[in-house]
């Protein structure tokens, strides 16, 4: 039992209910964001990015290689985008499943990336590479990525902010992994493409840490 | 419970109410705010009631120590009674152990049973006096 009517509680929130402005449309507020997170990655590629050095890891799967970074970018821009669209109330659930297929899309060339490293070099195939410094790229990076994601995803207010946050998160994330390969002097081998994905799980985990303090949910 | 939910929702959609597109039908919008104020509702219930547990012997016994004298009486002589059905060694130690705060060394001297018999018998006791009042509790 309320220890207050409801007459009362609507009375006392009509008294209170100054005009509000609306918020846009979740695609017009993400497909800016979107843009400018491009943009600046872009940037920092051009900036400090060796273009050259990735082709050259990658000779002769250059093709793979595309579709590899496709995939990471699509999973970035998708995720976020859908987390626009979920931290409205009413909004299709399906977009939870949107950056989906992209990130399935990434794990599956990455694990067959590695793979075909394995069959080059025989057993260093398995060793791990400098991938602590990529764990720390990637977790670091969508940090700085995810700030104002979540900062304009707050503006929402979530009613239900786990979802919202844990596609932020996604997002981030594969917006770093696309940026480290800008920055990562050799190629994956199975145990580095498994702690890529641990530093993926930790952004997850912090998203979903940080979600009621960042998101400031209804 | 469900003018909880009701209010919850009022506050929610206040809350929110920027986050409405004007043109976009009200229904879902207002639908998806309740349906998840009505599910965190039931997971706080159900929260509360996995930490609590319903104690029947609560509704009889009051702080106020005069409060329980009707059947305190009563409780010493059962006590007494379930007490007596304990062999002497058994009474010895949990006299000492339980009532008298004794160490194990200390009781042991007290009354000549070795440590680990003593630990025997207090164990012992104990079971014999839980199922003795799970019968009166019972009855």
């Amino acid at each position: 039992m309320s220890a207050v009517p409801t007459d009362k509680v609507v009375e006392a929130l009509a008294a209170d209910a100054r005009p509000v402005r609306t918020l846009a449309p979740p695609l017009a507020r993400a497909l800016p964001l979107v843009t400018l997170l491009v943009l600046s990655i872009g940037l920092v590629v051009a900036a400090a990015g060796d273009v050259g050095q990735l082709l050259l890891r990658y000779a002769g799967r250059e093709d793979m290689l595309g579709w590899e970074m496709m995939a990471m970018l699509m999973t970035g821009v998708l995720a976020v985008t859908a987390a626009f669209y979920v931290s409205i109330p009413g909004r299709s659930r399906l977009w939870l499943l949107a950056p989906l297929p992209t990130f399935g899309a990434w794990l599956l060339l990455s694990g067959l990336g590695c793979y075909q490293q394995l069959v080059r070099s025989g057993a260093s195939g398995w060793e791990l590479g400098e991938s602590f410094h990529c764990l720390l790229f990637i977790v670091g990076s969508s940090i700085v990525i995810g700030g104002p994601v979540v900062w304009t995803l707050s503006k929402a207010r979530p009613i239900d902010p786990l979802p919202v946050a844990l596609l932020a998160g996604l997002g981030a994330a594969a917006f770093s992994a696309f940026l480290l390969q800008f920055f990562h002097a050799f190629a994956v081998t199975f145990l580095d493409l498994a702690l890529h994905l641990l530093a993926v799980l930790l952004a997850l985990g912090v998203a979903a840490l940080v979600k009621n303090r960042a998101l400031k949910p209804a | 419970m469900a003018e909880d939910v009701v209010q919850d929702a009022l506050l929610t959609v206040h809350r929110v109410r920027h986050t409405y597109q004007p043109g976009l039908p009200v229904k879902p919008w207002l639908a998806a705010i309740v349906a998840r104020r009505s599910i965190d509702a039931m997971r706080k219930r159900g929260r509360r009631g996995a930490q609590e547990t319903h104690n029947q012997l609560a509704y009889e016994t009051y702080a106020d120590s005069h409060a329980n004298k009707e059947t305190a009486g009563e409780s010493a002589s059962d006590l007494t009674r379930m007490m007596s059905g304990l062999s002497q060694g058994q009474r010895e130690a949990l006299e000492l152990v339980k009532l008298q705060d004794m160490s194990l060394v200390e009781a042991s001297a007290a009354s000549g049973q070795s440590v680990s018999l003593l630990k025997v018998n207090i164990h012992r006791a104990m079971k014999k006096l839980r199922l003795q009042f799970g019968k009166g509790g019972s009855e």
